[in-house]
């Protein structure tokens, strides 16, 4: 199997892992297709030249965002790499949990009120949290404080 | 009524150093009013469990610059912050995360005020805000490590929060 087609044997283990997870959230009595898939997936991820992630276009694609912010939240830890893999692969769990969260996400912000405020809020951390705002709390906190 | 307000020392060093005339001059124009008006004059009420007990507050300042305040029961007022915000990051991974939609914030006018009795503050559940920190590049939640959050997410695994930022949300 050629590289191209190995990825997209890993692609499709992706989706066939998504599909399983929303089987089994149905809430229907799905437990002999539950095992069947789980055989098919172990049968794949058996195949050695089956990759343990997908490159990073690939990631982009299955996540719908660019490849630099695939790059970033590799940088930053929200998605992880394969390790030793070259060129870099992102491992296909943490892909799938940051799809989950997009997804949720994405279906919550088709409300424009609820996306403002998101937005808002995501805005507001940011701020609470920044370097600046944490030293100040800590001079207050240690009685570091001066007349205005 | 005159207000007290107390600076804390991180930020005395920075307004002395980094800023222009121009931008100190709009520091100590905020500072006059929080003195005259109290949180009137703090601008916008931030949303976030952090602040611990205090409400958090946000005024805009000369051209990036913006002053961060916290409000003692006691009255007293504490500018923690005066800082650039640089926010771009921020901005660009929300668009990315909800393509096709325009992803701003409320209207100034619809912000929360400094003053507002903020009760029930939003909150979002520690293993939530782990995961939206790297997404958006936000730092760390000093409270809650990172190894904290994903242990506490494999416990809620197939009981996820969904965010609620506001008390709009159903």
């Amino acid at each position: 199997m050629g590289k191209r087609e190995s990825q997209q044997v890993a692609y499709a283990v992706v989706e066939l892992e998504d599909a399983r997870d929303e089987l089994a959230a149905s809430g229907k009595d799905a437990a002999p297709a539950l095992k069947r898939i789980d055989d098919v997936i172990a049968r794949l991820d058996g195949v050695g030249s089956v990759p343990r992630g997908l490159p990073v276009a690939e990631a982009a694609r299955y996540l719908n965002v660019s490849e630099p912010t695939v790059r970033t939240w590799l940088g930053r830890g929200a998605l992880q790499r394969v390790p030793g893999a070259r060129p870099v692969l992102v491992e296909r769990e943490s892909l799938r949990e940051v799809h989950r969260l997009l997804s949720e996400l994405r279906e919550r912000g088709q409300d424009r009120d609820w996306l403002r405020t998101f937005v808002d809020y995501v805005h507001d951390l940011a701020v609470v949290r920044s370097p600046e705002v944490q030293k100040g709390l800590a001079d207050v906190k240690a009685g570091r404080l001066e007349p205005a | 009524m005159a207000f007290v307000v107390l600076v804390a020392a991180s930020v005395r060093r920075v307004v002395e150093k980094d800023m222009t005339t121009r931008e100190r001059r709009s520091y100590d124009a905020a500072v006059e009013a929080l003195k005259g008006e109290g949180c009137r004059a703090g601008g916008k009420r931030l949303m976030s469990t952090d602040a611990g007990d205090y409400p958090m507050c946000q005024r805009a300042l000369y051209g990036a610059w913006r002053m961060v305040t916290v409000y003692r029961r006691d009255g007293t007022i504490l500018i923690v912050a005066v800082e650039r915000h640089l926010e771009e990051s921020v901005a660009a991974a929300l668009a990315e995360t909800f393509p096709g939609l325009s992803a701003t914030g409320r209207r100034r006018s619809e912000q929360p005020p400094c003053c507002e009795d903020a009760a029930a503050p939003p909150t979002l559940s520690d293993e939530l805000e782990a995961q939206l920190a790297p997404l958006y590049g936000l730092p760390p939640n000093p409270g809650v490590t990172r190894s904290q959050g994903r242990s506490r997410r494999a416990r809620s695994a197939g009981r996820r929060r969904t965010p609620r930022p506001s008390g709009t949300v159903a």
